[in-house]
């Protein structure tokens, strides 16, 4: 089958019970779907778990989509939902150690892989709806006005979502001894390494 | 430009991903370290985050989806197919006539419970007439018998006396029985008890003649038995 199958040819061999659409459709949405969760949940397992709780929301309710609009929006919205309902659970339960950034010791630069951890437990601090508004923004790429439509609220309130977000974030890192002069430089000598 | 309008600006421009920094913010930061080390500060974070790749997910996330999908569906169908036997199977097949018979059935439950009520009813107002009349039955004055004065009665007369006196106290109780009867059976007109229960003919609403079906058939008995009674007083005054 072909991968360029558009959004609606997908949607109506899903909805005929094809297999082989359904994986399609799985495929084609997976890494979205799964950046989100992780993100969000920032366990594999967990995200792992709700990612196919909202594939198969998507399957129950294929019908219900509007063919005129875009399927990813759509898609996110369940998985944003979803989360946050994941999260809601979860706060009833002590959350990990590795995620209270309160305990860690001070930052001792090493590579990149600490860059990630630094960025994941600074993301970790944010409230759930910045959480929800950054991975939005930055890592599904979506403007301000799609994330709005997702998470059903006035664009106004996402950027002020995203400018505290950033803030808090900026603020997080400074504090853990992250120097912006000598990030920018590692990550412009980068650049010009993979550019030579 | 204030610092309050960089922090502003700069946000707008991160809102709308513009890849350089406008040039009247740069002209505020060359001569305001602050806001240019804010401006550093939130690049670095832009510089993580695009360095802030995921993994991708596990190679069985679509086999998993699916197979949980064709369980759900298998579910389906299974539950779908019992309903639908069940639907077909003659026992839960339902007949027009047993429609009827169950129309019927409703109707006749509701007969019955409208009688049921119309007797209590009944009921009821016979009890409050009952009681009424116990009421009155204890105020009518009952005739005493006197003893006898006479202290020397002899033969006949003495006999005379014992008659009359066993006549007054026969024709008293038989009064007295007559309006205690009259008064609580339904068979008998109460002739001199007052309606206490609402107004003429009518008894909390339910009218004489069906408060007291048989009440034409006790008036004429009634008159009967007075009359016997009477000619049974005449024949022992004349024997007398």
């Amino acid at each position: 089958m072909s991968v360029d199958v558009s959004e609606v040819e997908l949607v109506r061999g899903c909805l005929a019970g094809e297999v082989a659409y359904q994986r399609l459709f799985v495929e084609r949405f997976e890494g979205m779907i799964f950046g989100l969760c992780l993100r969000m949940l920032s366990r594999r397992h967990d995200a792992e778990d709700v990612s196919q709780e909202v594939f198969l929301r998507a399957f129950r309710n294929l019908h219900r989509w509007d063919g005129e609009r875009p399927l990813r929006p759509w898609l996110l919205t369940i998985a944003a939902n979803r989360c946050r309902t994941h999260l809601e659970e979860r706060g009833r339960r002590p959350m990990p150690t590795d995620l209270q950034a309160d305990w860690l010791p001070e930052r001792t630069r090493t590579d990149s892989r600490d860059d990630a951890e630094e960025i994941q437990r600074a993301f970790a601090t944010l409230r759930l709806e910045y959480q929800q508004c950054f991975v939005l923004f930055y890592q599904q790429e979506l403007s301000v006005e799609e994330v709005a439509q997702i998470l059903d609220c006035p664009e106004g309130t996402v950027k002020t979502w995203l400018h505290r977000a950033r803030k808090e974030m900026a603020e997080y890192l400074r504090k853990r001894g992250l120097d912006p002069q000598q990030e920018l430089n590692d990550h412009s000598l980068d650049l010009n390494s993979d550019m030579n | 430009m204030t610092c309050f309008d960089f922090e502003n600006r700069l946000q707008e421009s991160f809102d709308l991903r513009q890849p350089e920094l406008p040039d009247e913010l740069c002209a505020h930061i060359s001569h305001c370290p602050a806001c240019r080390e804010m401006q550093e500060r939130f690049q670095q974070l832009h510089v993580a985050v695009a360095d802030w790749q995921v993994q991708p997910p596990t190679a069985e996330l679509a086999d998993a989806v699916l197979r949980r999908l064709r369980t759900e569906h298998n579910l389906v169908i299974s539950t779908s197919r019992s309903t639908s036997d069940g639907q077909r199977s003659p026992s839960h097949r339902h007949s027009p006539l047993t429609g009827w018979m169950a129309l019927l059935a409703s109707a006749l439950a509701l007969v019955i419970a409208v009688g049921i009520g119309w007797r209590v009813s009944s009921n009821v107002s016979f009890a409050k007439r009952q009681t009424s009349s116990q009421t009155q039955i204890a105020n009518i004055p009952v005739k005493r018998l006197e003893p006898v004065s006479d202290p020397t009665p002899t033969g006949d007369r003495q006999l005379d006396v014992l008659v009359h006196d066993a006549r007054d106290a026969y024709a008293a109780l038989a009064s007295q029985a007559w309006q205690q009867v009259s008064a609580t059976n339904v068979l008998l007109p109460p002739t001199d008890t007052p309606n206490l229960f609402g107004g003429e003919g009518s008894t909390d609403g339910v009218s004489e003649s069906l408060s007291r079906p048989l009440a034409p058939l006790g008036k004429e008995l009634r008159e009967a038995v007075d009359s016997w009674l009477q000619q049974v007083f005449n024949s022992q005054d004349s024997s007398t």
